[in-house]
């Protein structure tokens, strides 16, 4: 994409260029970044008892997770995970603030490494803009063509990296090395790596401000009591440039020396001096450079920094206010569900499904007779024999060919019973009646109905 | 905190698949969770596809859904511009 098409799509849009930061924080979020992301590209390749630590295997329909192996039937505890997640999420941001952009949203983090990138071939800020500002001959042909496609290949990685939490990893290597991808494979591999290219690449802070859902519900979440990073007004105007030596006081000059490295450093591109502004990601970067500036003019350092909006005005700040409590508690109570249904999850579950091509049949004895397939499923890890036994209906019996019925550790067994009862006993044309299997150790239990069919009494 | 910046119609557009992107992960997940593309397949004799295939499709088609709702709806609130 050209400069010019670029800009006419994304109206005026001026590129930023952030200006690279040391400090406290940055190494925080440098680490925050080589954590997370170390995190994402090793796990497909972490081993546990045999098989891919986390994987979503999708012709299984199992997702394992470490030790624990969900099932289709645990989608519940999934969906009470991810809500727990997105009220954690509101906690901290209320708490804190953006701690989740500025430092662990996939956004950041990519961009960064971008941005990392982009550095090492194009050099600083300045000769950045220079190089953009420049026409085009063959050293800048050179400087681009290399960045991006360095960029590719990183993000091919990733594209690679996505892919392998659903296809185990090796295999998916040692298929991606023979040019033996299938065809949604391939897709998913160059759909991830494209989005990861397009957004940390070209879109980077416009995906913050125009597209996450997240940063437009700030100001629901944010109180005058959350952890913000701000711009000391008070302290620092009237702003303007002076001598390190000369006294501010004096001058009638407050502590900002109007250096604006807070602006250059700003991946959004703002100005945190002109207040607290939706578009600011809480990357504290402009925390780390003022800092810098007020060590080398010898003032205290936090002209920007963390605090809340009653702080600044010189009013307390409140940590445990009803939002607070709100959240916490709701968030507590979660989790504590979630940990009762993971203790007590049965791993084992069973499904009835009833003969289709016939209703019932009369044995030779003279019962009434009823065909069904048991679906057993054994959740657990290791082989498990059981005792299936039915109720409902009095002298009722269950006959199967299969004894014992014995299911190895993640296996869905199919057991196809004949339910036996006399036409005496039946009260109705179809009654209800329980299949009851239970482990041979009798540690585990799941009971199932199923209708009992015979002819009208 | 304030927000008055009118957002660009490419990027309403970028910010409705976006959404949409992730709201279609949740019925994706509730209906895979029920049914098995596979068993979904031999009941409705359709040729068997891959599950990475059928999922896929899966949720494209939710995708598409709710991104054809958010889409429609933009451009309604925009007064068909
Ligand atoms: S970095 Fe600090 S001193 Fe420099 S312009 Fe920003 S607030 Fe003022
Ligand atoms: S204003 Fe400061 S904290 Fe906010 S995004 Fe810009 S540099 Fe990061």
């Amino acid at each position: 994409m050209s400069a010019s098409v670029e800009a006419s799509l994304f109206e005026k849009r001026q590129k930023v260029y952030p200006r690279e930061v040391h400090g406290r924080f940055a190494l925080l979020r440098v680490s925050a970044v080589l954590g997370l992301l170390g995190l994402y590209y090793a796990l497909p390749w972490v081993a546990w008892s045999g098989r891919q630590a986390v994987l979503l295997d999708l012709p299984a329909r199992k997702f394992y997770l470490f030790g624990l192996t969900l099932w289709p039937q645990d989608f519940p505890l999934l969906t009470l995970l991810l809500i727990s997640a997105a009220l954690s999420l509101f906690f901290f941001t209320a708490l804190a603030g953006r701690l989740w952009c500025g430092y662990a949203c996939p956004q950041t983090v990519w961009t960064e490494v971008f941005l990392w990138i982009e550095r090492h071939l194009e050099g600083s800020r300045t000769r950045q803009m220079r190089l953009d500002q420049g026409p085009l001959n063959v050293r800048k042909f050179r400087i681009k063509a290399t960045k991006h496609t360095v960029w590719l290949l990183f993000s091919l990685w990733t594209g690679f990296t996505f892919v392998a939490y659903f296809t185990p990893a090796r295999e998916l290597a040692a298929k991606t090395l023979a040019l033996q991808l299938g065809p949604w494979e391939s897709f998913w591999l160059l759909f991830y790596s494209f989005a990861t290219y397009g957004n940390a690449g070209w879109m980077r802070e416009q995906v913050c401000k125009y597209m996450c859902p997240y940063a437009r519900f700030q100001s629901a979440m944010f109180d005058a009591d959350t952890l913000v990073i701000s711009y000391d007004k008070k302290r620092g105007e009237p702003r303007g440039a002076r001598r390190p030596e000369v006294n501010p006081a004096q001058q009638g000059l407050g502590d900002c020396i109007n250096c604006t490295l807070c602006v250059q450093v700003c991946p959004t591109g703002i100005d945190i001096r002109d207040g607290l502004q939706y578009e600011c990601i809480g990357c504290s970067a402009c925390i780390d450079v003022c800092n810098d500036v007020m060590d080398k003019m010898n003032y205290a350092k936090g002209l920007i920094r963390y605090t809340t909006p009653n702080a600044l005005e010189g009013k307390a700040t409140r940590v445990l206010r009803p939002r607070i409590i709100i959240y916490g508690t709701i968030l507590l109570g979660l989790l504590a569900i979630l940990l009762f249904a993971l203790a007590n999850r049965t791993p084992l579950a069973l499904d009835v499904i009833r003969d289709r091509n016939q209703l019932y049949r009369e044995t030779r004895e003279g019962l009434i007779e009823n065909v069904y397939t048991l679906k057993v499923m054994n959740m657990d890890d290791k082989t498990r024999s059981y005792i299936l036994d039915v109720t409902g209906i009095d002298g009722i019996t269950v006959h199967t060919d299969q004894d014992p019925i014995r299911a190895t550790g993640g296996e869905v067994l199919s057991v196809p019973v004949r339910v036996r009862a006399a036409e005496f006993n039946l009260t109705a044309r179809s009654s209800a009646i329980e299949f009851i299997l239970t482990t041979a150790d009798e540690e585990l239990s799941v009971t199932e109905t199923a209708r009992f069919l015979g002819p009208t009494p | 905190m304030t927000n008055n910046r009118k957002t660009p119609a490419p990027l309403q557009v970028a910010m409705v698949l976006w959404l949409s992107f992730l709201l279609a992960i949740a019925p994706t997940g509730i209906v895979f969770s029920l049914f098995d593309p596979n068993a979904v397949s031999a009941c409705l004799t359709v040729p068997e596809v891959s599950p990475l295939a059928a999922y896929s499709i899966g949720f494209f088609a939710f995708w598409l859904l709710c991104a054809g709702t958010g889409l429609l709806c933009v451009y309604f609130l925009s007064g068909g511009e």
